[in-house]
């Protein structure tokens, strides 16, 4: 308790079993436990204790599990949580699956999840609470803001820059110095070969605008998923 | 000792060898699918001394065929996994299925009997793969995918999370596949759609 190793896993979903499998290949961390806003009542998922809701964090959690990372895919639902966690004064980890590669000349901000095969490389900048998710890659130069969600397979090319709460779809790729806006949905596949401005959801190759103003990620999505 | 029986003994397959060395630091052997078909009896096998066969044959049903074959005859399915690969402590890979370089298996994945997962391939959380399936390299599955038996998906393939894809369906090189796929089509496309093309782009 007084090693300040203890880390809660914000999510008890498919997402946090793959950020809890990282935490523990990191070997940095004991006991390991989750929360989860569906739990009302102490359960276990995936072998590991599920606490309870936000309703249970308290101080001498704090003093338990000083460590926090927020496994929540949808990027504005882990933002709130990430505020939520700041205010108790938990410290938010970045998990870094030891077979990612992530130079040595990156920064990564507090509470980023980078999931195994993914790669970073030289003097990128990641922010805060993102996650750079399995295999994908992030070219040199690049500049991603916070709450972003870089899913499986997306290739940055360098110099590219990925306004706040952008989701950027499984296998997208973007050329050399892109910039896409805050708020930005790339739909799966998508290849970028101009900037993409904030609050639009763009898919196919090249990427082109579907709708303005995408309200949130996963309504953005299924729109996709309709077309 | 390892039989790793190829339909080619081309490049391909002799790198498969190499790996299967690399990996097992063991004895490996390289036989033709005809000569290993014509191999009936299993004492046959076992006085050449090899218990474990691994089969490095693309085509998913002749790969089946192949590996009835090896159960009939008494020898072991050996999987092979790339060192660079990483597979999850909590997924389950099938016998005999081949798992190649910078591939990854995420959490809770499972993997059935005789399937390919290429390089640098994904299969996110939760998903499931019958037997027999082949992803060719960088595909990628998001999490809580489920993909019937014998489906290929080609090259660069993406799927987002929760579909389906059906038994012996193909998805085609890049394709996008935002909705179920029915057993036995071919879809191709971003988003996928239905093709009545034989070529896999």
């Amino acid at each position: 308790m007084n090693d300040r190793r203890g880390l809660l896993v914000w999510g008890a979903s498919g997402h946090g079993k793959v950020v809890l499998e990282c935490a523990r290949a990191m070997s940095s961390f004991e006991p390991v436990s989750f929360i989860d806003d569906a739990y009302t009542i102490e359960g276990e998922f995936f072998g590991t204790p599920v606490l309870g809701t936000r309703a249970c964090l308290a101080p001498a959690l704090v003093r338990q599990y000083p460590n926090m990372v927020i496994a929540i895919g949808d990027n504005l639902s882990r933002a709130e949580c990430f505020s939520v966690a700041v205010t108790w004064g938990f410290r938010l980890v970045t998990v870094i699956h030891p077979s990612a590669v992530v130079s040595c000349s990156a920064l990564l901000g507090p509470g980023s999840v980078v999931i195994a095969g993914a790669i970073i490389n030289a003097n990128s900048t990641i922010g805060s609470n993102c996650i750079i998710n399995t295999g994908a890659t992030v070219g040199h130069d690049c500049s991603v803001g916070d709450h972003v969600h870089i899913a499986p397979h997306v290739a940055l090319a360098g110099e590219t820059r990925i306004g706040d709460y952008a989701h950027i779809g499984i296998g997208a790729v973007a050329v050399q110095q892109t910039v896409v806006g805050e708020h930005a949905v790339v739909g799966a596949g998508a290849v970028l070969v101009e900037n993409v401005p904030p609050h639009v959801t763009v898919v196919g190759v090249p990427a082109h605008i579907v709708r303005q103003q995408a309200r949130t990620v996963f309504d953005a999505l299924s729109e996709v998923g309709s077309e | 000792m390892i039989l790793v029986v190829t339909a080619t003994l081309e490049a391909e397959a002799m790198e498969c060898i190499d790996r299967a060395r690399l990996l097992q630091n063991q004895t490996v052997a390289p036989l033709r699918t005809s000569e290993f078909l014509e191999m009936e009896v299993p004492e046959r096998s076992r006085e050449a001394g090899w218990d474990e066969v691994a089969i490095a044959v693309e085509d998913n049903q002749a790969r089946a065929a192949l590996w009835r074959h090896a159960d009939s005859i008494g020898l072991l399915a050996r999987s092979l996994i790339h060192p660079s690969s990483m597979i999850s402590p909590s997924a389950s890979i099938g016998p005999g299925s081949v798992v190649l370089a910078r591939a990854v298996v995420n959490a809770s994945g499972i993997l059935g009997r005789g399937c390919i997962l290429g390089s640098s391939s994904s299969v996110d959380h939760d998903c499931v793969l019958g037997d027999y399936v082949h992803l060719y390299p960088g595909v990628s599955l998001g999490g809580l995918v489920n993909i019937g038996r014998f489906a290929t998906l080609h090259e660069s393939a993406f799927v987002l999370p929760t579909v389906t894809i059906g038994e012996g369906a193909r998805v085609g090189v890049r394709a996008v596949v935002l909705k179920h796929v029915p057993a036995h089509v071919f879809v191709s496309g971003i988003p996928a759609r239905r093709s009545q093309a034989t070529q896999p782009i």
